[in-house]
């Protein structure tokens, strides 16, 4: 059995959460017709509740189809930048790994990030700037939890949303 | 109580001796704000809880007409119960014509008229006597009138007489006129029956007569000096101070069938020159004419912005408000940018232009975005999550060893980033200088600055010890109050799948919380103790079942700080969280957190049953069972003692309302 050590856990942590972030808001600027694929495909739990659970602004939007409707269609300009990100991982160990490979461990866990940024609305320069506190629980994309795979090329996401919590908070 | 001092009064017309009586009851300061301030009872600064006080004393030996408690009794049946207050009309309409002979009337500013006032005596007792407050308008019509000697002889509907005999002692054109029956006491069923019913009426003649039908104002102005208010002894006792406004409000409710009614009926209220320190007691306001579009708090001793913060989501219509004359216009001198940002609709504030119409109508469209400033979404599950955010900011400001002790295990993980490019505050109220964030990059977990592996690993602090530690690195901090100052905060919780059971039972995890918080806090000096820094932060919280004394543990515990952000963004958008209708006021539930210090051997977890026992079992509100039990060192039944002692004491704002 492969188990990881906590600078294992950290690299692969940090890695994920960096690249996550950086393609997550870059995508919400400029790529709206990609935003749902950052979430995981609707599934009901055994207690009821459904996954993913977006909290935006304080709305609850239960489906990620949507929410990035709504980023198309109604969102104006905005220019997200993540100005701290910080993560750890929640679970390290989401399904028994009895006999799997470091590789496989190293997807075995879920993260939770945390970004504190500014985004200017509107327009360029001088549209309103708001400061923003965006926190992610990330799982990764696997068959099991109903993605789509990762591809041989690693083209598709390899974490995907499965809860977030967003505030305008300046 | 009542019904024996139901004799003194009856319905006996008041003559000059009661007159004589209210002016011998002018000695004291009459006012209206102070003696009822809502938590002077059992408030924290109260050493201990006394008894009732002298002044609230019955006085039947001053003013002879009703004790302080049966009084009491009354304003609290007048303002609770449902008895009707629609003036009781006589079921047989046609009873004729009654006399009523009016006297005093012709040493008036008016009589050197024509007439010697006479015209303008009977339109004035025409207008006075119609009722206009209320869904059943009615205009009182004098039949015929003439004058036996100094006396003026009036004859109206019999359905009129009632409010006329009311009017005895009003005062007209600079002199004070009796009206009374004549041929002694008619039996006139518009008469109130019982002490309650008197209460109200007089309660509705105050309102009636401080009613401008024609500008929809509703004058309540000065009421300490009301010579009608002052004749019932209101302001003498502070209980019965404290019931007054509420009853009175409870009147003006049930004048109307439909609050619509009231809505349309009253737009504009003065509570000028009410001596008011706080809105404790006339918050009710807000309640019942939630639509108000002007209101005057002219001339009162409001002091502080603060003073005003229940009437911050109250009024969404209000379009003109007048301060002038409070402390607080030199206390907080940027107060009028502050107060028009709460009020979306409002035009004027003190008279002046603050906004045209234009602008709130472009406001009230909002920013267009498609995700609209919510209040918080809080999806708890049996209190867990509620109960651990309350004692959790008590104990990071207090004892955050004993904190990281009770919460965090040897797997829980702790670490902070600074973002240090964060927007600030808009209104631009803290600074920021050279080495600000000193305390804090040392550890400073940011990804975006701390790029090297083995950094990022040094960072993470895992294990209560590990944690208590870096806590202890950081800056004493002293956060808002969690009820008093809930707009500083946004808590976010909701339910999350796949936490790590400490049991080791399931595999894949269990269910937990994740909560998310934003908020302030302020950076307390070592030395001074002195509050020196504001700042900002948002705190991620992953919650599992406790294994250990606590019934939460924390798995995940990530902070951000930033610089102050201020708390306007977390104001949910236009009409969401404004109370617009009229409505019971939710029961704040009172933190334990609040509390100063507990003494030794009582844990937060006790003190909250304390408070939630002792509330169960007086009716009290939590905010004042926990005051009570504060005053009383924690020692429950010395908290029941407090009570009973001083529980007759207490205003109406004290116990829990009945949410009906």
């Amino acid at each position: 059995m492969a188990t990881l050590t906590e600078v294992d856990y950290t690299r692969v942590s940090t890695d994920a959460a960096e690249r996550f972030v950086d393609l997550y808001y870059t995508a919400l600027n400029g790529a709206r017709n990609t935003i749902s694929s950052f979430y995981l495909p609707t599934v009901t739990q055994e207690n009821g509740r459904t996954l993913p659970h977006i909290s935006y602004n304080g709305e609850h939007v239960s489906d990620a189809k949507s929410f990035q409707e709504r980023w198309e269609k109604q969102m104006p300009y905005t220019h997200f930048e993540a100005q701290s990100v910080n993560v750890h991982v929640m679970n390290p160990c989401i399904l028994p790994m009895e006999g799997k490979s470091k590789r496989d461990a190293e997807r075995n866990m879920s993260l939770i990030v945390q970004v504190s940024g500014s985004v200017r609305l509107e327009e360029r320069k001088a549209g309103p700037l708001r400061g923003f506190s965006d926190s992610f629980i990330l799982v990764p994309n696997k068959e099991e939890v109903g993605g789509r795979g990762t591809g041989k090329q690693d083209t598709g996401k390899k974490w995907l949303i499965q809860s977030q919590t967003f505030r305008f908070v300046v | 109580m009542v019904a024996r001092h139901n004799a003194p009064r009856a319905a006996a017309p008041r003559g000059p001796a009661s007159q004589r009586r209210a002016k011998a009851d002018r000695d004291g300061d009459v006012v209206m704000g102070v003696p009822f301030k809502g938590r002077g009872a059992v408030g924290k600064n109260t050493p201990t809880p006394t008894g009732p006080r002298k002044d609230a004393l019955p006085r039947s030996s001053r003013g002879g007409i009703l004790s302080a408690t049966a009084q009491r009794e009354i304003l609290r049946k007048a303002g609770t119960s449902d008895m009707t207050m629609k003036e009781a009309r006589p079921s047989v309409a046609k009873r004729g014509l009654v006399e009523l002979k009016v006297t005093g009337w012709n040493k008036s500013k008016a009589s050197g008229d024509a007439d010697g006032g006479l015209s303008s005596l009977i339109k004035w007792l025409e207008k006075k006597g119609s009722t206009k407050l209320g869904s059943r308008v009615r205009s009182l019509k004098i039949r015929k009138f003439r004058t036996e000697g100094s006396d003026l002889i009036i004859k109206v509907m019999h359905e009129d007489a009632g409010a006329l005999v009311r009017m005895n002692n009003y005062g007209w054109a600079g002199i004070s006129i009796g009206i009374e029956l004549m041929g002694g006491p008619v039996q006139d069923s518009a008469a109130p029956s019982s002490e309650a019913e008197k209460t109200k009426a007089m309660l509705r003649s105050v309102l009636e007569r401080r009613y401008d039908f024609e500008t929809k104002f509703l004058n309540l102005s000065g009421l300490g000096a009301d010579e009608e208010l002052k004749k019932q002894h209101i302001f003498d006792s502070k209980s019965t101070a404290g019931k007054f406004f509420p009853a009175m409000m409870r009147v003006l409710e049930l004048s109307f069938d439909k609050p619509e009614e009231r809505d349309a009926a009253v737009t504009s209220v003065s509570l000028a020159n009410n001596d008011l320190e706080d809105l404790a007691v006339v918050s009710t306001l807000s309640l019942t004419l939630p639509k108000l579009q002007n209101l005057d708090l002219s001339n009162n001793k409001l002091d502080k912005l603060a003073t005003l913060d229940v009437w911050r989501k109250r009024f969404y219509h209000l379009q003109h408000l007048i301060l002038t004359g409070n402390p607080l216009e030199q206390n907080e001198p940027t107060y009028a940018q502050e107060v028009v940002s709460w009020y979306p609709n409002l035009l004027q504030l003190n008279g002046i232009q603050m906004r045209t119409e234009e602008e709130v109508a472009k406001k009230s469209k909002g920013t267009e975005l498609p995700f609209p400033i919510r209040s918080a979404l809080f999806q708890d599950e049996g209190g867990i999550a509620e109960q651990f955010v309350r004692t959790f900011f008590m104990g990071f400001d207090s004892d955050r060893t004993a904190l990281a002790a009770h919460y965090y295990d040897d797997n829980s993980d702790f670490s902070y980033a600074v973002n240090t490019q964060a927007p600030s505050d808009p209104a631009g109220a803290e600074k920021i200088e050279r080495g600000e964030w000193e305390g804090y990059i040392k550890n400073s977990r940011n990804m975006k600055k701390i790029t090297q592996l083995p950094a990022r690993q040094n960072r993470l602090f895992r294990g209560a010890k590990a944690v208590g530690d870096a806590f202890a690195s950081l800056p004493k901090t002293k956060h808002p109050d969690l009820a008093a100052e809930a707009r500083k905060w946004m808590i976010e919780a909701k339910m999350v799948p796949g936490v790590p059971d400490a049991t080791g039972q399931s595999a894949s995890g269990v269910d937990g919380f994740k909560i998310t918080i934003s908020g302030e806090f302020e950076e307390i000096d070592h030395a001074s103790g002195q509050a020196k820094k504001k700042r900002s932060f948002d705190r991620t919280f992953i919650l599992g079942p406790g294994t250990g004394p606590a019934v939460v543990r924390v798995v995940n515990d990530i902070l951000t700080v930033r610089a102050y952000g201020g708390a306007q963004a977390l104001e949910p958008d236009n009409a969401e969280g404004w109370n617009l209708e009229a409505a019971p006021q939710q029961q704040q539930a009172a933190p334990v957190e609040a509390a100063g210090q507990l003494p030794a051997g009582i844990s937060l977890e006790i003190a909250e049953q304390m408070v939630a026992e002792l509330t169960k079992q007086t009716g009290m509100t939590m905010q004042y069972s926990k005051d009570c039990l504060d005053q009383v060192a924690w020692n429950f039944e010395a908290g029941l003692e407090a009570f009973a002692r001083v529980k007759d004491s207490l205003p109406v704002s004290a116990f829990m309302q009945p949410t009906t």
